[in-house]
């Protein structure tokens, strides 16, 4: 498996390195969202957390021949976009609380900024994960869990039925969930054996 | 740098989805053990309501907006530098043309693989020409920190130092586990799997041993406690056979689905097979109490206990039926036949085709050893006169 994998990103980082734009916008779609969520608190200023995200993907492009990895790229991009918020912090005549809590977290090295990348990735997988669902199961999920939409609302906006919503929300589910099923017994066994051994 | 958060966040991730596998939990555990920080911030981030409203933060991110500024900055540097303006597209289709580039490559990759993998199959042999091994000693341990250690691999001594406890293989190839240090921490969840074809002893820290049959899984924490009643504990998936180390203060328990085993010290034979239709408890010795939900029944030496959906039917058997495996043998007396077949099965590693004129109620007969290659099992069984075999790959065929 993982040699594949491999073949597929040795082909995408020979082609960024190479300069072929179409890779950088792969990339730029592949991380914007989380880089705008990890940058937009930081700066507490959305604008600003902009200018600072597309530095980060301009940086990365003056830098490619430099990367070997997709993960290379990746950590490159979080690193610039943690340095370029807290260079601006720095720059900034007065703070806001916020913005004076994340400039001190920064500048001491605090790993609360480790903490937010973790957080980030974890809503980068799971937003891919969304993605893949189809159309209308993809809409309805969404409508449901990002939106706070209500069931009769949704079937008013998309023109289909409030059974058909619920067949939408719960198909989701079900794929979301699908991988669990197929591993069946032994991951819900070892959960229940998890809880049952003693915790320090 | 930041491998480690890239990580953890792919754990925490398949956690939520529930996607999560047994050694990736495991993983998260240590993790999860290292700083209560760590713990505080899986209890904290990713709560239902929380993460609702994160994933809507995620998703409104402007991406028009920012790579319009993106290649703005690139382009004005190119002017700056002299260098000739890159036509920078509009990523929609082009990045819709990449994906199919690598999805292809991908494609042609698997076909590759697949094709190189199947090739020895493509040989048809009729009869015995390709025969099988048989089965051999070996498994695999997974640790707490997701290390997996391949013990046929492994060399003999130290193998792993777990908090407190020492793992070795000793000459005879038993797997050996010592409490060493002090007993804080002992409760690192290990697992010791056989694939197919692969059987494995081991002895825990209490004294207590185990062989592990081809297919099967025993998960336990190096302590061997169990938190709320101080019990020794493991969980088996698959056939074990134990000889578990008299400690009247605490009794071990086997657990498999929903049936638990309690015993104070004895050898018995769990056989909890997921292809099997009942886990099969057999006693060769002392006293044990099989309990499943409500039900509940006390063995006595040469008794089985069947249990097919919490239903426990007792009755006396023939004890070498059961335990052949441990003493390297087949034995198939008295043995319905498709229950047989699937004992080679796990042990050759091959899947059986049965032809429609195979009836379900049929035995098998004779007896043989484990150490011989497939062929000779297959004919002692022929021998009998109730049915043939053709050997077709990893396939046998039983035809009247």
């Amino acid at each position: 498996m993982k040699k594949r994998a491999e073949y597929g990103e040795n082909d995408l980082m020979e082609s960024f390195r190479g300069g072929d734009e179409t890779t950088l916008a792969f990339f730029f779609d592949l991380h914007y969202k989380s880089l705008c969520y990890f940058a937009v608190p930081l700066c507490q200023d959305t604008q600003q957390a902009e200018d600072i995200v597309a530095d980060c993907f301009f940086k990365l492009w003056q830098n490619r021949t430099e990367f070997q990895t997709a993960q290379n790229v990746k950590a490159f991009l979080y690193i610039s976009c943690r340095n370029a918020s807290l260079n601006h912090l720095r720059s900034l005549k007065r703070r806001n609380a916020a913005q004076e809590l994340y400039f001190s977290q920064l500048e001491s090295g605090e790993e609360t900024i480790l903490y937010q990348i973790i957080e980030t990735e974890v809503l980068h997988i799971l937003s891919r994960e969304i993605e893949e669902l189809p159309t209308k199961c993809r809409e309805v999920f969404k409508m449901i869990y990002i939106e706070n939409k209500k069931t009769d609302e949704i079937a008013d906006l998309l023109g289909i039925s409030v059974k058909t919503v619920r067949g939408h929300k719960a198909r989701a589910i079900e794929l979301l969930k699908s991988q669990l099923l197929k591993q069946g017994v032994s991951a819900v066994t070892l959960l229940a054996f998890l809880f049952l051994i003693d915790r320090p | 740098m930041l491998d480690t958060e890239f990580h953890i966040s792919t754990l925490i991730a398949a956690q939520i989805q529930g996607t999560i596998t047994d050694a990736q939990r495991a993983e998260l555990a240590v993790w999860l053990d290292q700083d209560p920080k760590h713990r505080l911030h899986l209890e904290e981030t990713y709560r239902e309501q929380v993460l609702n409203e994160k994933l809507k933060r995620y998703e409104r991110a402007d991406r028009e907006a920012i790579w319009a500024k993106t290649i703005t900055k690139i382009q004005a540097n190119n002017v700056e530098q002299g260098t000739a303006t890159v036509r920078m597209l509009y990523p929609y289709k082009r990045k819709l043309a990449i994906v199919a580039a690598v999805a292809a490559v991908v494609c042609a990759a698997v076909l590759f693989f697949y094709n190189d993998a199947i090739r020895p199959s493509q040989n048809v042999h009729k009869g015995y020409q390709n025969d099988v091994a048989p089965g051999a000693q070996g498994a695999t341990l997974t640790l707490t920190n997701g290390k997996q250690i391949k013990l046929s691999d492994a060399t003999t001594g130290q193998l792993a130092e777990e908090a407190g406890v020492r793992i070795t293989k000793s000459a005879d190839g038993e797997l050996i586990y010592e409490i060493s240090g002090s007993d804080k921490k002992l409760n690192s969840v290990n697992t010791l799997s056989t694939a197919k074809g692969q059987t494995y002893r081991l002895r825990l820290p209490d004294g207590s041993a185990v062989w592990l049959n081809a297919g099967s899984t025993l998960t336990y924490s190096a302590n061997l406690n169990r938190s709320y009643d101080g019990k020794r504990y493991v969980m088996l998936v698959g056939e074990a056979y134990f000889e578990i180390a008299e400690n009247k203060a605490r009794p071990f328990v086997v657990q498999s689905g929903t049936q638990e085993i309690e015993v104070l010290g004895t050898q018995f034979n769990v056989n909890a097979y997921a292809d099997e239709p009942a886990i099969t408890t057999t006693l060769m010795e002392g006293a044990i109490k099989v309990t499943d939900g409500r039900r509940q029944r006390i063995l006595k030496p040469g008794q089985q206990v069947a249990n097919a959906n919490g239903n426990l039917q007792l009755a006396t058997i023939e004890v070498d039926n059961v335990i052949d495996w441990k003493d390297g043998d087949f034995y198939l007396n008295h043995v319905n036949f498709k229950t047989a077949m699937r004992k080679i099965a796990r042990w050759y590693d091959v899947e059986v085709v049965y032809d429609a004129s195979i009836p379900d109620d049929m035995e098998a007969g004779g007896w043989i050893s484990r150490d011989k290659p497939l062929s000779q099992v297959l004919k002692s069984i022929e021998s009998s006169g109730m049915v043939r075999f053709r050997i077709e790959g990893k396939k046998i065929h039983v035809i009247k």
